[in-house]
């Protein structure tokens, strides 16, 4: 290889003199280096030519270049494919150092498609391309969340502050209910796994496990994401909910150079919650015994308090009324730091990336973080002209540090049952005080941890026996090792005998391969302008996902995690069933043009999946899309306003099948009491588990897609729209039976969802030349409704713990509640508006629901400006959504209705004496004052306007100055400095509006986003971070 | 063969998977079996009957007799919301998940019942398991018509609506059943049941545990002349024994070591052991050696008449608390045992329907002679012939009243009583108001199906 090196660069020393010795009569010499604006590494063969002469150079492997003027008015003119040629006056400069900015909008932009690249040009789909900076740029948990806003479209929710919780993505809209509603990623060509295992472990601390935090974002060169059937149809029956192709980096040719890239930040919660301190708190407290009618000094107990008036007192006193401050005690500056080193270097035999990182990110809850490790090995080898073999292998590890929060604890707690005046410690100090919610002490006796090891690996080999014939072959493994342990003091089970404590562990294991061969032709002696390239190709995918749960093992010593003596164990793991997911596929495609002018496409591919019955198993997903440009149309050629016009139509079904597997196929359990269960009566069961469903199929969408780009003032402006419309059907839900049917419930094919919408995307750069300034907005409005559910009712499909339903004529996840009017400025009682309009004091859910909100917005989007002088850059991303709505499902325990929880400012607006109009009812015990028995009312006055503008990312870098860097043989290095989430405008009166809590199922992950329930805010982080390319 | 395919064989051969045939096989966890195969021997088909029983123990676990008591005049209930006050508030809603839950079970049990029904064409499946699945299937459905609908007699022609009746594997949207109907097939399950169940099976149902239950049912009917025939039956001719002297026989024994036969209970739900325990419902309401003072008690009046008897030894199921405070109460102490059986049938509940029908037939012996033996084993003096019928009856009902309480035959009784005429209000409302009857669960809800009036009572 080193060989290699040396001649590559004695080649580039020869083309260097050429240039010179043409050049021996000029003046004056200027060399540099020329970099890329992008990552700041160096361009060799990039061309340098002195305008109006024939004179020029190219730059070396180094990026350097050497030029001869005629004086200090020649103007150089830096021009390389793919970046956008620059024009530099020379002056008295004997040194010019440059970098070059990427041409975005060239239509020779290479675009990952599946299966193959096309340019931009020949695209017929609908495609978003964000480049591997981008995402590198925005600090987040995990890589996925840095696609907010980025492309139209393109929804992504942020979990949650929460290190380790991931997102939800959305790609034009919701049509699946119980199915898998995320788009399929896929891996440099691997559907790589993507569940979520935490799902209703309580003890998890309510927030799903993401299989996705343990990439590392700096492998990434670039993400595709895949709207359309033109774009995902060559995923076919698994396109569906769109699909994210996943790119990284390789070697480029080149001698070897290095990136060396560290961050380090604080996080800090977007807001923190506005809860009674002490004094206010005892104030409400005596305020609700006496509305409740009772004298003298409320008994606290009666509420489930567990401290006595005189004990609230002192603590109340002691501190200024403030009392305990559970937020303040169980939150930080969380620490962020990461480091990275890559290495990318080639030769005509190979190239490598090599790439090694750490992070540790710390969030702003006490004992929370999540730490990566990765190391990846992309080898691409060409032995022979015609043959590419490439390699590609990642190691990721993801340590998890969790804790619990939301509504098990923790920062929950601060937000609800740990109250004020509730002490941390008992009055001797000596120990935790435990007669009520503590979360401090939770914190100390309790330990959370998750890691994920996973290994994703490729081979691809790709080989060109003749002229416009490529065949490839991959095989890849992605294994994910999925661990999972709690630990829990003696003290906290309130258990003497355990020492040390217990742990409880759960593990998966998934296995999944992919192999796929495909084999693509370019016909040779097409007539003139004619072009057509055919592609074929099969696929065949198996995962297995193991797993093995609930052992429980006490401990006398040691720390837990760390293998000490054990006592007993006092569960042996549980195998749990194996799931198998296969998948064998066949596609093809055609790619037609004329003249660059007129392009075609059309797809098929057809699938089976193990998830359906025999004569369900394939199903064929065709689509067909075409292009074109007008603006190689002579009417207008040179015009010169529009540079660039193409128009571009799609249809084409996809498919999904992502769901609970062999539903379709009836069976029993049996429950061998020779096998750990315990039967009746000493005997074992053979229980009915799933009714027969043969009829099972795919859910299908027919989508279309009618867009346009357009380029104006030589690209100064350039804009995509388009709209499309989806019509899914046989949407895969999992309907409760009638209970007399003796099930619960079923997977069955049961109605239609439409989502119609637009994407719009607009490019301008305003300024160019050395003060440059670019703006990019986005925006994806969405129309959501569910057309048809089978004659099934309201309630026949609901979303978990979280509280929203599927109705004919309104979107997928709808708040269907009861109805709240006002608060009855006689009594202070709150009144509800029954199925007929009138006003009542009565709260009936069976009788007086109705639809009354959606979660799904009616349109997201991003906004950036970036901004470039001499060495600085500045770029400001605001996200924004518009429409839908909040529910903030606790603050019916958090206002009038007192309990044993803690109370939100906003109570101070509330109903005291006849006449009162105000927004929140009398304070109350009594939970028939406000209705019902029940002590939870579900109804529409907790539900808000979702909008939210956020100021997501800012960032300020500056690339070091070469006369600086040369010196310490450094290429190039910035320095930046970036906030996220540092501002937020919303009229949502809760914490934060970007809300993604945990979900028991699929069904509620797409039926329950902005539900909240004690779910923690988004996090806001400062980082400053150095990037040195040598 | 379509095109498609063709390229499949093109993918899969460049693939170099060995693949036979296209089709996917799927790979079915261990302890699972597809139904195609699952019922292919005689163990199998006990197995499935076996999760009959399972799920009727679940139901008949404490959770239905409870649920049936709150709608009654004999509790009172500690703490102000719950699914469990609802039901005391005569106000349960349909997504009240104790009632919703316990609904569901009795129709699982249905569901297995009618699976073994179904297969009774299989050489593997006996005469004798049909006749096991029949008498479940004929009591879950007596249960449940008793508590979600308005009682027999509640109209002339028991047109109203009643449960829906299940007895095939299939379902579809359906209406409920009249009343009239469900008891019909009741009455036909369990006359299928006595006429093909042996006498002798264990802690499983029997040709006794048939007659006891047509037994229950014709009471509930005001068919006094059956209950009395079928209630005499029971007592003269089944194997079991009448302990004169402990009434506690039937909540303190566990675990399958006993002799069925030794002892009054006619059918069990059976607790083996901690894990595998059916009376866990009842304990956890009514302990009242627990940590925390008992959710459910007996009312005060109803508590100090028991004791006021001092020869009355069921006194010693009552346990006052905090005497003379303003938070004084019964705990009821019957279900403290850690693990316990349930008699769902018991030779007291035959005495005492016989004695109180005998009664309403006019034949004051025979109604004294099956009355006495509950009254002497409480240590009380019995009656005598030459009391009046009417006396007869109401101490036949005050009886069941005390010997049953906590076990919901209380408010089945007063609807009884109710749809036979009397005026009878419970905890000052009518016996027929809207909430004494439990709502179903929200997921029955479709055009065919009427949900119970809403609101309560």
């Amino acid at each position: 290889m080193r060989s290699f090196l040396v001649k590559a660069k004695a080649l580039w020393m020869l083309v260097a003199f050429c240039g010179l010795s043409t050049a021996v009569l000029a003046q004056q010499t200027v060399t540099g280096t020329v970099t890329s604006a992008t990552d700041g590494s160096t361009l060799p063969g990039v061309t340098v030519r002195v305008k109006g002469t024939g004179q020029g150079a190219t730059t070396n492997l180094d990026g350097g270049y050497r030029v001869q003027v005629s004086g200090p008015e020649a103007v150089l003119v830096f021009s390389f494919v793919g970046f956008e040629a620059q024009e530099i006056t020379v002056g008295a400069r004997s040194v010019i150092d440059i970098s070059l900015s990427e041409d975005v909008t060239a239509l020779d932009e290479v675009v990952v498609v599946g299966y193959g690249v096309e340019t931009k040009r020949e695209l017929t789909g609908a495609i978003a391309k964000v480049d591997g900076s981008t995402i590198t740029n925005t600090v987040t948990p995990s890589f996925e969340a840095a696609l907010q806003g980025q492309a139209p479209g393109v929804q992504v929710i942020q979990g949650s502050g929460v290190a380790g919780s991931g997102s939800v993505i959305r790609i034009r809209g919701i049509s699946s209910v119980s199915a898998g509603g995320d788009p399929l990623i896929v891996v440099d060509g691997i559907p790589i796994t993507q569940d979520n295992f935490l799902t209703t472990n309580w003890q998890n601390g309510a927030f799903n496990n993401n299989p996705l935090a343990s990439i590392n974002p700096n492998d990434i060169e670039s993400v595709e994401i895949l709207k359309d059937a033109a774009a995902a149809g060559i995923y076919g029956s698994r396109g569906a909910n769109g699909v994210i192709l996943i790119t990284t980096k390789r070697g480029k040719k080149g001698a070897p150079t290095f990136n060396f890239s560290t961050r380090f930040g604080i996080s800090q919660p977007v807001a923190r919650p506005e809860m009674l301190n002490a004094s206010e708190l005892l104030q409400l407290l005596q305020e609700t015994w006496e509305n409740d009618g009772n004298v003298g000094q409320p008994d606290l107990g009666s509420y489930g308090i567990n401290v006595d008036w005189a004990t609230a007192d002192s603590i109340s006193n002691a501190t200024n009324g403030v009392g305990t401050d559970w937020w303040d005690l169980l939150t930080h500056n969380g620490f962020k730091q990461s480091y990275d080193l890559s290495m990318r270097q080639g030769t005509d035999l190979i190239k490598s990336y090599v790439g090694v990182s750490y992070s540790e990110n710390g969030s702003y809850i006490i004992g929370n973080s999540l730490e990566r490790l990765n190391a990846r090995a992309n080898l691409d080898i060409q032995p022979i002209q015609s043959l590419t073999i490439k390699l590609s292998t990642s190691f990721n590890r993801g340590v998890n540090n969790r804790q619990r929060v939301s509504y098990t604890g923790g920062l929950g707690d601060a937000m609800s049952t740990a109250l004020p005046i509730y002490p941390v410690y008992e009055a001797d100090g000596s120990t935790f005080w435990a007669d009520g919610a503590n979360p401090i002490r939770l914190r100390e006796n309790f330990r959370g941890l998750s890691i994920d090891t996973r290994t994703i690996n490729n081979l691809q080999v790709a080989f060109r026996p003749i002229e416009g014939l490529e065949i490839n072959a991959s095989g890849s493994y992605d294994y994910l090792d999925f661990s999972n342990e709690i630990w829990e003091s003696a003290e906290l089970l309130n258990n003497e005998n355990i020492g040390d404590g217990q742990s409880v562990t759960d593990k998966r294991y998934v296995n999944n391969f992919n192999g796929n061969a495909f084999v693509q032709y370019t016909l040779p002696f097409m007539p003139e302008g004619h072009s057509l390239k055919a592609m074929v190709g099969g696929e065949y995918q198996n995962s297995v996902t193991k797993g093995r749960e609930d052992l429980i093992v006490q401990h006398v010593s040691a720390t837990p995690f760390e293998g000490g003596a054990v006592d007993s164990v006092v569960n042996r793991y549980r195998f749990i069933d194996n799931i198998v997911r296969q998948y064998s596929s066949a596609f093809a495609r055609i790619n037609y043009n004329y003249n660059q002018k007129y392009f075609l496409t059309l797809i098929g591919r057809a699938d089976q999946s193990s998830n359906f019955g025999p004569s369900n198993q394939t199903a064929f997903m065709p689509s067909a899309s075409a292009a074109w440009v007008l603006s190689e149309e002579g009417f207008l050629a040179g015009n010169p306003v529009l540079n660039f016009l193409k128009l571009r139509a799609s249809y084409g079904i996809l498919g999904n099948s992502d769901f609970a597997a062999l539903q379709w196929l009836g069976r029993y359990r049996f429950a061998d009491i020779n096998n750990g269960n315990v039967g009746y009566n000493g005997q074992s069961l053979l229980e009915p588990q799933i009714i027969p469903n043969e009829d099972l199929r795919w859910e299908t969408s027919a989508n279309l897609d009618l867009g346009l780009e357009l380029g104006l003032f030589d690209d100064r402006i350039t804009a995509e729209a388009a709209y499309y419309r989806r019509v899914t059907r046989d949407v895969l839900m999992q309907v409760q039976l009638p209970q007399y049917s003796g099930f619960g419930s079923q997977f069955d094919n049961v109605g239609r969802v439409l989502n119609q919408g637009v994407d719009l995307t607009v490019t301008s750069r305003n300024l160019v030349g050395e003060f440059k300034w670019t703006t990019v907005f986005n925006l994806g409005r969405n129309y959501n409704e569910v057309l048809d559910i089978g004659g099934f009712s309201p309630d026949a499909v609901s979303g978990g713990t979280n509280d929203t339903r599927i109705i004919p004529g309104f979107p997928v996840g709808t708040n269907y509640l009861v109805p709240f009017s006002h608060v009855d400025p006689a009594t202070g009682r709150p009144v509800y508006i029954d199925i007929n309009g009138n006003p009542t004091f009565e709260y009936n859910e069976q009788r007086d629901r109705r639809a009354v909100g959606k979660v799904l917005p009616d349109a997201t989007g991003g906004f950036t400006n970036t901004f470039n002088y001499k060495g600085f850059d500045l770029s400001a991303l605001f996200v924004f959504t518009i429409g839908g709505n909040i529910y903030d499902s606790s603050l019916k325990r958090q206002t009038s209705v007192v309990t044993d929880w803690n109370l939100r400012r906003d109570v101070f607006d509330r109903w005291r004496e006849p006449g009162d109009e105000a927004q929140y009812p009398k304070l109350s015990n009594d939970f028939a004052e406000f209705g019902n028995d029940k002590e939870w009312l579900n109804t529409d006055q907790w539900l808000f306007d979702a909008s939210y503008v956020r100021l997501r990312n800012l960032s300020v870098g500056y690339n070091l100055p070469t006369s600086i860097l040369d010196p310490i043989k450094i290429k190039s290095a910035r320095l930046a400095l970036s906030g996220t989430n540092l501002l937020t405008f919303t009229r949502y009166p809760g914490i934060d509006p970007e809300i993604a809590r945990d979900f028991d199922s699929p069904t509620d992950r797409n039926m329950s986003q902005n539900i909240t329930f004690l779910t923690p805010p988004q996090e806001k982080s400062y980082n400053v971070s150095l990037s040195i390319n040598f | 063969m379509n095109w498609y395919k063709s390229l499949g064989w093109v993918g899969l051969i460049a693939l170099s998977t060995s693949c036979d045939s296209l089709f996917l096989e799927p790979e079915i966890p261990s302890d699972q079996i597809p139904s195609e195969t699952a019922i292919q021997t005689a163990e199998d088909a006990q197995n499935l009957l076996n999760a009959s029983y399972h799920e009727t123990a679940n139901y008949l676990g404490g959770q239905y007799q409870t649920l049936a008591e709150l709608l009654g005049d004999n509790l009172r209930i500690n703490g102000s919301s719950g699914n469990l006050v609802q039901v005391y508030n005569r106000a349960s809603d349909f997504f009240n998940g104790d009632v919703g839950g316990h609904y569901a079970t009795a129709y699982r049990a249905v569901y297995r019942a009618n699976d073994i029904i179904n297969r009774a064409d299989l050489d593997v499946v006996s005469d004798q398991m049909v006749a096991e699945a029949r008498f479940l299937r004929g009591l879950a459905h007596l249960e449940l018509v008793r508590l979600w609908a308005q009682p027999y007699g509640y109209s002339a022609d028991n047109s109203h609506d009643g449960i829906v009746i299940s007895n095939s594997t299939d379902y579809t949207l359906v209406s409920r059943n009249t009343v009239a109907e469900v008891y019909a097939f009741v009455e036909e399950e369990l006359q299928f049941a006595e006429a093909n169940l042996p006498a002798s099976n264990g802690f499983y149902a029997t040709s006794w545990a048939a007659k006891a239950a047509l037994a229950r049912m014709y009471f509930q009917m005001h068919d006094y002349a059956n209950a009395a025939t079928y209630a005499t039956d029971v007592i003269e001719n089944g194997p079991f024994t009448w302990n004169t002297t402990d009434p506690n026989e039937r909540y303190t024994l566990s675990g399958n070591s006993y002799d069925v036969t030794m002892y009054e209970n006619v059918f069990t739900v059976v607790s083996t052991s901690n894990i595998d325990n059916r009376s866990g419902f009842y304990r956890g309401n009514y302990n009242t050696e627990a940590a925390g003072p008992p959710f459910l008690r007996i009312t005060n009046p109803f508590g100090a008449a028991v004791l006021a008897d001092a020869n009355d030894g069921r006194g010693a199921w009552l346990e006052l608390t905090n005497e003379g405070d303003p938070n004084e109460f019964y705990g009821l102490n019957k279900f403290n045992s850690d693990v316990q059986n349930n008699g769902v049938f018991t030779l007291t509940e035959m005495y005492l329907i016989a004695a109180e029908s005998f009664a309403e037939e006019g034949n004051t012996a025979s109604a004294v002679a099956n009355l006495n033996p509950v009254m002497l084993r409480a240590g009380l003096s019995g009656l005598s012939t030459g009391d009046a019928l009417a006396t007869i009856i109401l101490t036949a009902q005050a009886q069941r009243r005390i010997e049953f309480m906590g076990e919901g035959h209380r408010t089945h009784d007063l609807k009884r009583l109710g749809s036979d005429g009397e005026t009878i209000s419970v905890r000052g409302s009518n016996w027929d108001c809207d909430g004494m009857v439990l709502q179903f669960p929200a997921s029955e809800q479709s055009d065919n199906f009427n949900m119970n009036p809403e609101g309560g009572c």
